[in-house]
């Protein structure tokens, strides 16, 4: 005990009341009807509702189809977003500011105005296939919206900064030294990045995966928009039902999925980054 | 020195990644703008010569002053909220000796790592159940929780960092506790306040998936008003009306870096 | 004259431990006394209270002829230096400096007239415009004391203000901040567990334990007539010899030790176990020549060189252990010396009967 910094401070504890009274009024119990609600029906508790719905093969396409569109956006945006989160690291003053605005305004502006601009960019007339076809690359428009191609440019577009951002802040306080003394320690480069930079910068990855690959399954406005209705992953699944169908059961068992999905991810991954900073 | 090939390679692959990850993410923001200026109906970026037909039409879109000052009054309101909530909640959880602390603040954060839609959904039955059927109050309530987790995650970090013997520095000086706080810890964590105040900010300004339960045909936030229009008549008038909101976070963000300096906020 | 802080009674508990034990102490205006203590031994929280940054449970505490009851930590006038100085970092060195004036509403030509004059004290008036993150640690020490200062205090705290810097640094800062404190005739309070600074600083110093002051002395007394075994040990070092008390008459004591008899000057009875002490710079080598003088023979263990002196160890059964300083250029040789020290230089301390 040391100084004043440690002194008990005995009842400081209710001043997290208000906030936790708030989230518990707002937040849990409404997740907690939610799973009553899908839990309830003809009159008592019954698992009917989940049996309808884990029952049915469409059921778990929709399913498999969420997970493989965030699957598949991790993916890319992993690739895209290490290589240039260490690029971006490297950066110094005034081009770092700028490129990091880059990053920041994306992140920050309405993701209905992003697809907006991906419905200009991506429509047969629009200005992907007008450069396509100026470029000489193809001489008939391609069919970009309303395909699964379309879809995963613009979800990648939205999440892309998610993955550098996190990256970026674990790289850059990395001590340039540390490859240095791997390799005068003998290591060559591959070895280098494989047993130095890769396990140091595992926070990070983790981070920006998990970020991106829990906001991609929930994603609803940028599957709405560029797929339309008739493709349904789970968060389109539950606005159809609560929105079109007036089926509350059905939407809050379809709710009750994905946020077992979504907690699994933040669980797994809270898991996953205790061993990444416990691995030497 | 000799540099080997492969480090080279690498650093070359990471500035194209970089370079392309920039121009892909800029780029429906460019088209976007550029649609707005153009003269023609149909949607293409301008050959020449620029317009600002549809910015004169921005003024007469049906519903969208209402639209705007709803999302500005839910999201003032859910910022001031929970500004004060997230301060009082973060100094409990880094400051006091409870157990449980640490299942606090992820409580308090968590909402942020949950599917929108979902939470949006719980809260339309929840009130529902309780009789609330008015839109205004509904909003204002979900969006504290959209808003909390934001200011509840940068002062926790700022907190941690925060030198509490500051105030009572303040104190033997001559101010009273609550004076204390307000001349000292606040301009200190201002880097936070402003972080989490913004960040905050804008998710509520933007939400959708949550607002959608719970607006109805009299309160539709910005958000919803623009999907609207995009379903209705898809003319470059809403090209100008994302342009003028491309250019509103570009302000937020701006004044962002005036007081706290990007390169911190990207710590977020 | 009465005293110019008086503190009468003071208990303060935290949860089940006594931080703060029935604690009384006057203070003289212009004194400069230490609470000198290990960690845990309730200085700082003594400290915290005087200040009003802490509710005493029991007792009065008055300044100047003023209870400060509950009077809150702002209304005091109380100047406060703390440990790792509390600066504020959104504030120039003037900002901070001029900190307590701003509270107390003063005009702003006086603010910076007194802001200047004591920059101009501490000799910090070219930084005046700095951030305090641009400061060395000496630097931001001077801004601290310049910033409790600056309000006039009536009474200044001093927690472990040295703590944080470097060996040299430190005692360059200690003769400044006694010629500062003297020159403004300021009373002050300085918290430390370093004895050294103890002793150099204080008029008077008290020795802390288990939140009960064991010795309110002067530094010449504490370490040359320390009061309990405790300050014995937490202040210098000395030989130490557990004996039982053979012979006493007229004041005179022998006692029985290890190594043999030693005589010392005091009141005990015979049988009584006690133990004897002896500081390392009152022992000479030599046989004890006469009856003012008394000594053992020092089985020797090993020698430590310290430039300004030497220092000889000895080895003795468990409990016991002997220090001897002599000049650096002794030569020592063989493993057992004589030593001597005059007799009443032996202190003695009964030792509590484990029933």
């Amino acid at each position: 005990m040391r100084g004043a910094a440690r002194l008990p401070s005995p009842g400081i504890g209710w001043l997290a009341l208000p906030a936790c009274a708030v989230a518990a009024l707002l937040f849990a119990l409404p997740l907690l009807l939610l799973l009553a609600v899908s839990l309830h029906g003809d009159g008592g508790w019954t698992l009917r509702g989940y049996a309808r719905f884990l029952g049915a093969a469409y059921s778990w396409q929709v399913i498999g189809r969420t997970l493989a569109l965030a699957f598949w956006t991790t993916l890319i945006c992993l690739a895209l977003g290490y290589p240039a989160a260490f690029a971006l690291a490297r950066t110094r003053g005034a081009v770092q500011s700028l490129l990091i605005a880059a990053l920041l305004l994306p992140l920050s502006l309405s993701v209905i105005v992003k697809a907006f601009g991906w419905t200009v960019l991506l429509r047969g007339n629009g200005v992907v296939n007008r450069l396509l076809m100026a470029s000489g690359l193809t001489d008939a428009p391609l069919r970009l919206l309303f395909t699964e191609a379309g879809l995963l440019i613009g979800i990648t577009n939205i999440f892309l900064p998610f993955m550098i951002l996190p990256i970026f802040t674990v790289v850059r306080q990395i001590d340039p030294r540390l490859g240095d003394a791997a390799t005068t320690l003998g290591g060559g480069p591959w070895h280098n990045f494989v047993r130095v930079t890769l396990p140091l910068t595992l926070p990070g990855v983790v981070a920006g995966v998990t970020l991106v690959f829990s906001l991609s399954i929930a994603a609803y406005v940028i599957p709405n928009l560029l797929m339309g209705d008739r493709y349904q992953t789970l968060s389109t699944t539950i606005a159809t039902a609560f929105l079109y169908l007036q089926d509350p059961q059905r939407g809050s068992v379809a709710g009750v999925v994905l946020l077992a999905l979504s907690l699994a991810v933040v669980v797994g991954s809270a898991w996953l980054a205790r061993r990444a900073r416990a691995t030497p | 020195m000799r540099r080997p090939l492969l480090p080279l390679l690498g650093l070359a692959l990471a500035w194209i990644m970089l370079a392309a990850s920039v121009i892909f993410l800029l780029a429906p923001l460019v088209v976007t703008v550029g649609v707005s200026l153009s003269p023609s109906p149909v949607f293409q970026l301008p050959q020449g010569e620029l317009s600002w037909r549809w910015y004169a039409r921005v003024g007469r879109l049906e519903g969208l002053l209402p639209a705007v000052l709803l999302s500005l009054q839910v999201a003032a309101f859910a910022t001031a909220a929970s500004l004060v909530l997230g301060t009082l909640a973060a100094i409990a959880v880094v400051r006091g000796q409870f157990p449980g602390r640490e299942a606090i603040a992820t409580f308090l954060v968590s909402p942020l790592m949950l599917p929108g839609l979902v939470i949006g959904l719980a809260m339309l039955q929840y009130f529902r159940a309780l009789g609330l059927r008015e839109a205004l109050p509904s909003l204002l309530l979900a969006h504290v929780i959209i808003v909390l987790p934001y200011v509840m995650r940068t002062l926790v970090a700022g907190l941690a960092l925060f030198d509490f013997a500051l105030i009572d520095a303040a104190r033997t000086l001559g101010l009273s506790y609550p004076r204390a706080v307000l001349r000292v810890m606040v301009p200190v964590l201002a880097p936070s306040f402003i972080t989490g105040g913004l960040f905050g900010f804008l998710a509520s300004f933007d939400n959708y998936p949550i607002s959608i339960f719970l607006t109805d045909v009299y309160h539709r936030t910005l958000p919803i008003q623009l999907l609207q229009y995009l379903g209705e008549s898809p003319d470059p008038t809403i090209a100008a009306v994302s342009t003028l909101i491309i250019a509103l976070t570009l302000l937020v963000l701006f004044i962002g870096d005036r007081m706290v300096g990007l390169s911190r906020m990207a710590g977020v | 004259m009465g005293a110019h802080l008086d503190i009468r009674g003071v208990s303060k508990r935290f949860r089940q431990s006594t931080v703060l034990d029935d604690l009384s102490l006057s203070v003289g205006q212009g004194e400069f006394l230490s609470l000198l203590g290990p960690s845990g031994c309730g200085k700082t929280t003594l400290l915290r209270i005087l200040a009003g940054l802490l509710a005493p449970d029991a007792g009065r505490v008055t300044l100047a002829g003023q209870d400060l009851g509950r009077l809150p930590a702002h209304r005091r006038n109380v100047g406060v230096v703390f440990q790792n100085y509390a600066l504020f970092p959104h504030l120039t060195v003037a900002g901070n400096v001029g900190f307590g004036l701003r509270a107390r509403g003063v005009a702003r030509a006086q603010i910076e007239a007194r802001v200047s004059e004591l920059l101009e004290m501490v000799r910090l008036a070219p930084l005046a415009g700095r951030a305090i993150t641009q400061l060395s640690g000496g630097q931001q020490q001077r801004v601290a004391m310049a910033r409790a200062l600056a309000v006039n205090p009536a009474l200044i705290l001093l927690d472990e203000p040295l703590s944080a810097l470097d060996r040299k640094l430190r005692e360059t800062m200690q003769v400044e901040l006694r010629a500062l404190l003297r020159q403004l005739g300021m009373t002050a309070i300085f918290v430390t567990h370093d004895q050294e600074e103890a002793l150099a600083l204080s008029d008077r110093i008290a020795v802390m334990n288990a939140g009960r002051i064991e010795q309110l002395a002067t530094p010449e007394d504490i370490y040359s007539r320390p009061a309990t075994p405790f300050v014995l040990d937490f202040v210098g070092q000395s030989t130490l010899l557990h004996g039982v008390v053979v012979e006493a008459a007229e004041g005179f004591l022998t006692l029985h030790t290890a190594a043999g008899p030693v005589r010392a000057v005091g009141h005990f009875a015979r049988g009584a176990r006690v133990l004897a002490a002896v500081r390392p710079e009152r022992i000479a080598p030599g046989p004890a020549s006469d009856a003012a003088w008394t000594g053992i023979t020092l089985p020797l263990q090993a020698q430590t060189f310290l430039g300004s002196r030497r220092l000889l160890h000895g080895r003795l059964p468990a409990g016991d252990r002997a220090l001897v300083e002599v000049p650096p250029e002794t030569e020592i040789s063989g493993d057992a010396l004589p030593i001597r020290w005059r007799v009443s230089d032996t202190l003695v301390y009964p030792v509590p009967e484990v029933a």
